[in-house]
């Protein structure tokens, strides 16, 4: 009997322990009625979508797209505009990036698809308001994310539906789309997000779509369908692709499409305004423009330090970015480095340096700071000069040292800066250049910032970026991973200058509209204003100043189809600062930048090839574009 | 309906088992007369009771085992001989003159015994009975190699388990292991391994475990390790593809005068590492680098490239006027303590057998900062109780609990940087030690390994198992027991994350002032917990009956139930106080507070399964067995919930044929037995919840209007088919003994094919479908190798030795592959995978080296850039499709990546009087390795080299222009620095290695001098682990990992700087009372 119970109670013991269902859900799933039938969870479905939409931000890189996670999120150096050499760095020329990365977001368009097709059956759960605000930011998204296609490809396949997994294989083959269909997909879905988003008046969300952004963004989509229909018609590299309309825009297209971004951008006009809250600094103002929230940003993606997924599985684009620490010298910073910097062909834009006496020999400075007095403040805003000073630090830049200088500029890098830069050897040495340690004298050879050619981080230019580099912060907050500044995807500055821009190529009437809109721009930047006469290369240049470093130039130029011009093995300058012991005078020479690299654009880059991978896999995306 | 068809098979099955259970009852009337029981006892030489031995009559096979205290009741006639067998002891015969008890001493014997009994699925068999591919390591023979891990201490001991210990890096426990391959990593569309291989099924006292719990064991815990590689791992079901590892642990023994046996072992080793990086010093570094300025081609057209440091520059340090740095001395040191201590109590009564374990290891790093360290404590209680007469019960209790302490700097960042820090840099700016010196990327490493400046990070486990046995002999039928066990596990991992900011210095000499930076800023506090639960619960009946004197029975079935939960968050605060808590972070610091949650740790899994087992044999000659395993997992869509895993086994043992015996004599051929096995064996490791549909929460969010919003994500379209991989097992062997175990060995032949391996079938939908998939049971391979071991073992006078030689040999082979159809014909032959073999290393032929500068002008193929820089010493490629250009197209199959194809391992054992002797050879070949990084090139990075680059193609004179055809090069290794590093078949590097595993030398003090002093034995003993390599590898250990395939784990090799393996000297001393 005793033993009855010893086994009653061990089995009791066991069995007490057990009986589990075998129905168990997994932690952590949302039904699909949940996620519509709650706001917080529409919000968090919407949250989906802008964290996956390419905005080309701080962390974006054209050979390896949209950097999510930390293994890319801190090589803010791989930047577009070092492709195309308003900085040069970390690239070996404009071919390491040219050809895309595969991007191929229709993952991510059937995320949208799906929102715009089954919200509107779950509307009772919700005010119409609240719903159509919804589909409306999902049409803004959907169109955001086909420009992102367009531009790089030209036609792609248009996905308006969500496609049934079970459909036959064959239905799955969608054919590509002309290019000309994909920009008028493109307007009427920004239409349609315009039209169903309410008047936000002043409160603007910030991270989100708003009713006013999508006729900003359609005017930056309707100039560049413009400007492809007027100059890609005279400059392409024919193929099966041209021929049916999947690459290229029939010319007699192009005022249509400039009409449209010019009466998008006029829409835009009186909700926004651009950022004068600094004045009458300008050039404090132009560098706050980048880092205090404004009536100017129309819209952005924001960081912040606490994002849960920057480094999980799972990574997002809510994490804080390194432009603090990747931008500027390390000397200034906590950790990175830096490694692309303006150019001084970007610099040039804003009109020739005074560096050379009119009698051809450098002019002396007694300070390195010096030269920037008299400067556009947009461009001392913009671009950090030597005798700069961030954190309280000066950017001591230099290239190296003179014992003493006699001639004219052009002799002397006609001579090639022959000198050894060695320190030990000899007396007779005019010339030291040296690494960051070297000293000659008690003189540093070159500053702590800089210029070195041994290795990438220091400046190779003179120069390095300021543009939304934020100065308030303590060198300690600079290192990897710590920036949040906001990037600012759109602004009303760029809304005038599609507007200025599609008023010139319209011509007629519209000329007056477009110099008002560049004097806007230009009194803003502290610069002279423009006169009535000015042509599409005012308007084009002053875009290039105004937008630098956001990564718009190499866009512009692949569609105004200057490209293969502007990059024919094309070298870029630097301005590099030398002390002179015998004058204890500073002079700068520019020189082609120390790495020499050689910057070459192929006709064919207009159009990035199709991802190969889904050429094998449907066969109606043939034939690839022109020249791959 | 699924479940209906489980229950009709379980039912159909047990009525079966019921059937041959109720037999007995007949068969025990018809019997009757005559016989009559009578006791005996079983003792081994030292007097400890045997519990387990085989107690059968000499001719009808008809047996039972002795009980927990050796003994056994059986019933016999005066007359018969009964047979008493036990592993490792001589088999007694004994005569019953009836009516007495008897007792029986069992002296032992060494080598191979057929009567051994072996662990194998749920159950012991004896090993003249196993029919599948099982190996065992006994007890003695797994000590004998002393390392902190029991994974590493079965290295080359069992044929077909495949181990490569990557590291030695305390506490990091990094060795794969697999069996036979299985467990290898599955590749990715584009054929790229992704992912570790999974280990193999871990079972420890019935219960499934983690790897990392039997790395964690205390080796003197163990008894013995049963590695089950074939079908006869059917019965572990859907978990069991990979193949089983059994751990049994000790249990107590019975001792004459019912006193304990208590034994003490000490062991202390010294690490030091198997191969470390040695780095260039100042002089070295500053030749490379002139040279590697001059090699830059682009320099050499504008032919003004001066020298970055010029000969007197270059004198400052070869004068010793300045010091050179070598980082990898400046933080390591050549020895680093590791100390085991044991302690061990066993023995008991007749009522209560015991077995206690408390184990402590300690091990520390080679750091000279020690901050990388590690300490265990195990323990472990068996108890087993005869609770009433033919009511056993057991309880065992173990758990340990260990810490690993860690600077808070990865260990790959502090070796890749103690690699290629220039040695013209300080630790120290301006030499001052209270101020570190900058150096690039923040990486200083003297900095980086001191804890009290970076922080720390412990790493905290904690387990816990108690498990209750019940086993119960149903009266009323001989043979039929009922057995209950139930286990609770529960493990806690608990890990503190300590990130200090800190300043590095620059030295002005102009102003003499420090210029301090912070960096690794801000001071945060991590906290990590996690925990996770799993109960076991087993109900078996055990039957084991033999019939007519010649047809032997045993059956088992059991019903299985297992649920598994886990739990876990993490919280950081910023590091104010210098206190790594949580409520000493600033309040005020909001910006580096979070809150999250792993979500991979959450579990919550039940598993029912239905096991059943039949034996058959007749006479010990044809045997057979049958075994099935029904498996439910809540992992599973409801439609493919339930799986049924059966497995068959053959033999025929012909060396019991009477026709074999009187062919060749039995003491010649001791043992002959052909078998083969077959079975269904499941991978579920893969699956994850996707026939579910819906949405991920939290996924990757936004940021909207500054404060975070998690996203949702949708799940992907749920695939309710997607069910486990299927793997079908196919082994056939022979065993042999010669001249009663002088000569022994086995022979192996397996095939397992899988097929429904988990795939994303995205190769072949259109990207603007926008689907996202889930698996689907897609692509298949196919593995089959060979294993061989040859034992022998003799005795010559006083000398006993024992050589022991093993070798598995195993391949795998894609089969269906589920792949985008190729763009062309090449493409279909470079990538294509299906039906091709697995692991493929592609790369170019190496040619090599130019030697002179006629030879280069002489060379018509373009090896890139139309040779314009290719200078002497330059490697070149074939041209292997003979277009005169060196490009991708010319690349070919050249190695097997990953584990090695061929392993093998050889014992040597020899003992004379009181000294023993073991050594352990344990090797791989078919085995490739390319170096990554630092050990592939000097001056990554920009930054320093390591001394193996000096030996290299350079000009006689370092000021000579080596574009000039008139210079005179000197010959090198490597070609001279800048040229392109090693590439195909050149920097694939043939990694076939034998090293001595262990080498342990050991006396045993003289007992006359011990009695004295009541103690029984003491052995002391020096040892050595990885004492030596036998290799053609070059400056790296062949185990250490060098590069992975792209897009496979990069944790795997951490860019080839994962912390060196070591070797140890041991000595130690092992004393029993």
């Amino acid at each position: 009997m005793q033993k009855i119970n010893y086994i009653a109670v061990i089995l009791v013991v066991c069995l007490l322990g057990s009986c589990h269902k075998l129905d168990l859900a997994p932690v952590g799933v949302i039904s699909d009625e949940n996620v519509f039938s709650n706001a917080n969870a529409v919000k968090a479905y919407m949250a989906d979508i802008y964290a996956n939409l390419p905005i080309e931000d701080f962390v974006y890189e054209p050979n390896q797209g949209f950097m999510a996670g930390n293994g890319g999120r801190w090589q803010c150096f791989y930047h577009t505009d070092a492709i195309d050499g308003e900085m040069v760095g970390p690239f070996g020329g404009t071919g390491d990036a040219a050809q895309g990365f595969g991007f191929w977001p229709y993952d991510k368009i059937r995320v949208i698809n799906v929102l715009i097709s089954k919200l509107p059956s779950y509307a009772s759960n919700f005010t119409a308001d609240q719903v159509n605000e919804w589909l409306g930011e999902a049409y803004f998204c959907r169109a955001y994310t086909y420009f992102a296609l367009v531009k790089r490809y030209g036609g792609v396949p248009i996905v308006r539906t969500v496609i049934d997994p079970n459909a036959s294989a064959a239905s799955l083959l969608v054919p590509r789309d002309k290019e000309e269909d994909v920009y008028n997909f493109i307007a009427s879905d920004f239409d349609s997000a315009y039209a169903l988003m309410k008047d936000p008046g002043n409160s603007v969300p910030q991270g989100t779509a708003s009713k006013y952004a999508a006729p900003a963004y359609k005017s930056r989509a309707m100039l560049y369908a413009g400007t492809i229909a007027r100059y890609g018609s005279a400059n392409y590299v024919d193929g099966d692709a041209r021929a049916k309309g999947f690459v290229g825009i029939p010319a007699a297209d192009a005022n249509t499409f400039f009409q449209a971004a010019y009466d998008a951008a006029k829409l835009v006009e009186g909700h926004f305004t651009l950022y004068t809250g600094g004045y009458p600094d300008k050039q404090q103002n132009y560098v706050d423009l980048f880092l205090k929230p404004n009536n100017e940003d129309i819209f952005l993606r924001q960081y912040t330090q606490s994002d849960p997924n920057t480094g999980g599985p799972t990574p997002d684009n809510g994490g804080p970015h390194s432009w603090d620490a990747t931008m500027t010298c390390r000397i200034m910073t906590a950790d990175g480095l830096s490694r692309a910097y303006p150019s001084e062909d970007f610099v040039e834009r804003f009109g020739a340096l005074p560096i050379v006496n009119p009698d051809g020999t450098p002019t002396r400075f007694s300070n390195r700071a010096d030269l920037m007095q008299g400067l556009e403040p947009r461009l001392l805003a913009t671009v950090y000069f030597p005798g700069a000073v961030l954190r309280g630090i000066p950017f001591d830049v230099q290239r190296g040292i003179y014992k003493t200088f006699t001639g004219s500029a052009a002799q002397e890098l006609q001579n090639n800066l022959t000198s050894p830069n060695d320190v030990q050897n000899g007396a007779n040495i005019n010339l030291w250049l040296g690494d960051i340690n070297a000293v000659v004298n008690g003189l540093d050879v070159i500053g702590r910032a800089g210029v070195s050619t041994n290795g990438d981080d220091l400046t190779r230019t003179g120069f390095y970026v300021r543009k939304y580099v934020d100065y308030n912060k303590a060198a300690s907050s600079c290192g990897l991973y710590q920036s949040t500044q906001s990037y600012i995807d759109m602004r009303y500055a760029e809304v005038l200058l599609n507007r200025a821009e599609a008023a010139m190529e319209l011509g007629g009437a519209a000329l007056a509209d477009a110099l008002s809109d560049i004097n806007q721009i230009r009194d803003r930047a502290g610069a002279p204003p423009a006169t009535a006469g000015m042509t599409i290369d005012t308007v084009r240049n002053e875009r290039c100043k105004e937008l630098a470093f956001e990564h718009q130039y190499w866009w512009d130029i692949r569609r105004w189809r200057t490209a293969d011009q502007v990059l024919n093995n094309r070298n870029m300058y630097a301005m590099l600062p030398y002390y002179i012991t015998s004058e204890n005078k500073y002079i700068f020479l520019k020189q082609l930048e120390p790495f020499k690299r050689t910057y070459n654009f192929q006709k064919n880059w207009y159009y990035e090839p199709l991802p190969g991978g889904e050429l094998g896999k449907n066969s109606h995306l043939f034939p690839n574009n022109p020249g791959y | 309906m699924k479940k209906l068809n489980f229950f009709g098979r379980a039912a159909w099955l047990s009525a079966i088992l019921c059937l041959i259970l109720l037999r007995p009852l007949s068969a025990q009337k018809t019997e009757g007369g005559g016989p009559s029981p009578f006791k005996g006892k079983i003792t081994n030489d030292k007097g400890e009771p045997l519990a387990g031995a085989s107690v059968r009559h000499k001719n009808s096979n008809k047996g039972i085992t002795t009980d927990t205290y050796g003994e056994f009741t059986i019933s016999a006639k005066p007359g018969d001989i009964i047979v008493i067998s036990f592993i490792g002891y001589a088999e007694v015969s004994h005569v019953v003159a009836g009516g007495e008890n008897i007792h029986v001493t069992m002296k032992p014997v060494s080598g191979a015994n057929l009567n051994d009994v072996i662990v194998v699925g749920y159950g012991t068999q004896k090993k003249a009975n196993v029919l599948g591919a099982v190996s065992v390591v006994k007890a003695e023979d797994l000590v004998v190699t002393k390392n902190e891990s029991v994974v590493n201490m079965l290295s080359g001991k069992v044929p077909g388990l495949r181990i490569q210990q990557m590291s030695s890096e305390p506490g990091s426990f990094n060795t794969q292991f697999d069996i036979r391959g299985f467990g290898s990593a599955i590749n990715d569309a584009s054929g790229n391994v992704t992912g570790n291989p999974t280990p193999p099924l871990i079972i420890i006292d019935g219960v499934p475990r983690g790897s990392g719990d039997l790395a964690r064991m205390d080796p003197s815990e163990i008894d013995n390790v049963s590695v089950l590689k074939d079908a006869s791992a059917a019965i572990y079901g859907v978990k069991a593809a990979n193949g089983v590892i059994l751990v049994t642990t000790k249990r107590g023994g019975r001792n004459a005068n019912g006193k304990f046996n208590i034994t003490y072992s000490v062991n202390q080793s010294w690490q030091q590492f198997l191969d470390v990086p040695d780095p260039v010093n100042a002089v070295q570094y500053m030749e490379l680098w002139n040279e590697n300025a001059q090699r830059n081609f682009g320099n050499n057209v504008t032919g003004t490239a001066p020298k970055a440091y010029s000969d007197s520059t270059i004198a400052l340090y070869a004068s010793g006027k300045l010091h050179s740095t070598n980082w990898m001395k400046a933080i390591t040191r050549p020895l680093a303590p590791e100390t085991q201590h044991n302690l061990n109590m066993s023995g008991g009564n007749d009522k209560v057998n015991y077995f206690f374990d408390l184990g402590y290891l300690t091990q520390g790093s080679l750091f000279k900062t020690n901050s990388i360290n590690y300490n265990r404590w195990n323990f472990r209680s068996n108890v087993n109780v005869n609770i009433t007469k033919g009511l056993r019960g057991a309880a065992l209790v173990s758990g340990y609990t260990d810490t690993k302490n860690a600077p808070n700097s990865a260990v790959w960042t502090i070796f890749k940087y103690a690699e290629n820090l220039v040695p013209t840099d300080q630790p120290y700016a301006n030499n001052n030690p209270k101020y570190p010196s900058l150096e690039p990327d923040n990486a200083n490493p003297v900095v980086m390994t001191n804890s009290d400046i970076v922080g720390q990070n412990i790493y905290k486990n904690k387990n816990f198992q108690g498990q209750l046995n019940l086993e119960y002999d149903i009266p009323g039928i001989t043979g039929l027991m009922a057995k209950a066990m139930y286990n609770y596990g529960y493990s806690v991992a608990d890990n503190t994350i300590v990130n200090k900011s800190f300043n590095l210095y620059t030295y002005d000499q102009g102003t003499q002032t420090y210029n301090a930076t912070l960096v690794h800023s801000p001071s945060t506090v991590q906290r990590q917990y996690y925990t996770n639960t799993n109960t076991l619960m087993q109900l078996s009946l055990n039957y084991r009956h033999q019939f007519g004197g010649a047809h032997n029975v045993t059956g088992l079935v059991l019903y299985e139930e297992g649920y598994n939960t886990g739990d876990n968050f993490q919280a950081q605060e910023s590091f104010s106080l210098g206190l790594p808590y949580l409520f000493a972070g600033n309040a005020g610091d909001a910006n580096y507070r979070t809150v999250g949650q792993d979500k991979n740790g959450l579990v919550n899994l039940v598993t029912r399964s239905v096991v059943g087992r039949l034996d058959y044999d007749y006479r010990g000659r044809y045997l057979a067995e049958f075994s099935f395993r029904e498996d439910a997992s809540s992992k599973f869509s409801p439609l493919k919930r339930w799986g049924f895993f059966p497995a068959g086994l053959i033999g025929w043992r012909l060396s019991n044929e009477p026709f074999m015996e009187s062919l060749i004599a039995p003491n010649v051929l001791t043992n002959l037995k052909i078998r083969a096995s077959y079975g269904l064996l499941g991978d579920d490791q893969a699956l994850n919840y996707q026939w579910i549909s819906g949405y991920n929460y939290p996924g990757p969010g936004a940021v909207i209007n500054g404060s975070y919003v998690s996203g949702v994500n949708a799940l992907g379209v749920p695939n309710l088919a997607l069910t486990w991989m299927q793997s079908k097992t196919f082994n056939a062997g022979v065993d042999f003994d010669l001249f009663n175990g002088l000569i022994g060995g086995s022979f192996d032949y397996f095939i397992r094919k899988r097929t429904g391996i988990p795939f994303f079938p995205t190769a072949q939908l259109p990207g603007t479908s926008g689907i996202q998939v889930s698996q689907a049971n897609l692509n298949g391979d196919k593995t089959n190798g060979i294993e061989l071991v040859l034992t022998h073992h003799h005795i010559i006078r006083k000398v006993s030795y024992t050589i022991s030689g093993n070798l598995g040999v195993s391949r795998i082979k894609h089969g269906y592959f589920e792949e985008t159809r190729a763009a062309s014909q090449y493409d279909q032959y470079k990538n294509s995978l299906t039906d091709r073999y697995s692991n493929i290393w592609w790369g170019y032929l190496y040619g090599g080296q130019f030697s002179s500068y006629s030879q280069i002008y002489g060379y018509n193929i373009n090896t890139g850039a139309g040779n314009q820089s290719v200078v002497p010493g330059d490697y070149y490629y074939q041209d292997i499709n003979h277009d005169g250009v060196i490009d991708a197209k010319d690349q070919v199959p050249i190695a097997t990546r990953d584990l090695p194809i061929v392993n093998f391992g050889l014992t040597l054992g020899a003992s004379w009087n009181n000294f023993d002797i073991s050594v352990l050879l344990q090797g791989a070949t078919d085995y490739h390795v390319q170096f990554a990084e630092q050990l592939a090139a000097p001056l990554q990075y920009q930054r320093s080299a390591l001394i193996e680059f000096m030996n290299r193609w350079h000009t006689a004179d370092p000021n000579a222009n080596m574009f000039d055809p008139n210079t005179v090069w000197v010959s090198g290794n490597y070609p001279t620095t800048g040229s392109p590093a090693a590439d195909g078949s050149k920097a694939v590097q043939n990694a076939t290695y034998m090293r001595i595993k262990t080498l342990e030398i050991g006396y045993a003090l003289p007992k006359k001098l011990l009695g004295k002093i009541g103690i029984q034995n003491i052995r002391i003993y020096i040892n050595s682990y990885n004492l030596a390599t036998l290799t053609g590898m070059k400056y790296s250990d062949p185990e250490h990992p060098g590069q992975v395939n792209n897009n496979q784990d990069w944790n795997i090799s951490q860019g080839g700087y994962l912390y060196p393996l070591n070797r140890t000297f041991s000595a130690g001393a092992a004393v029993s009372f």
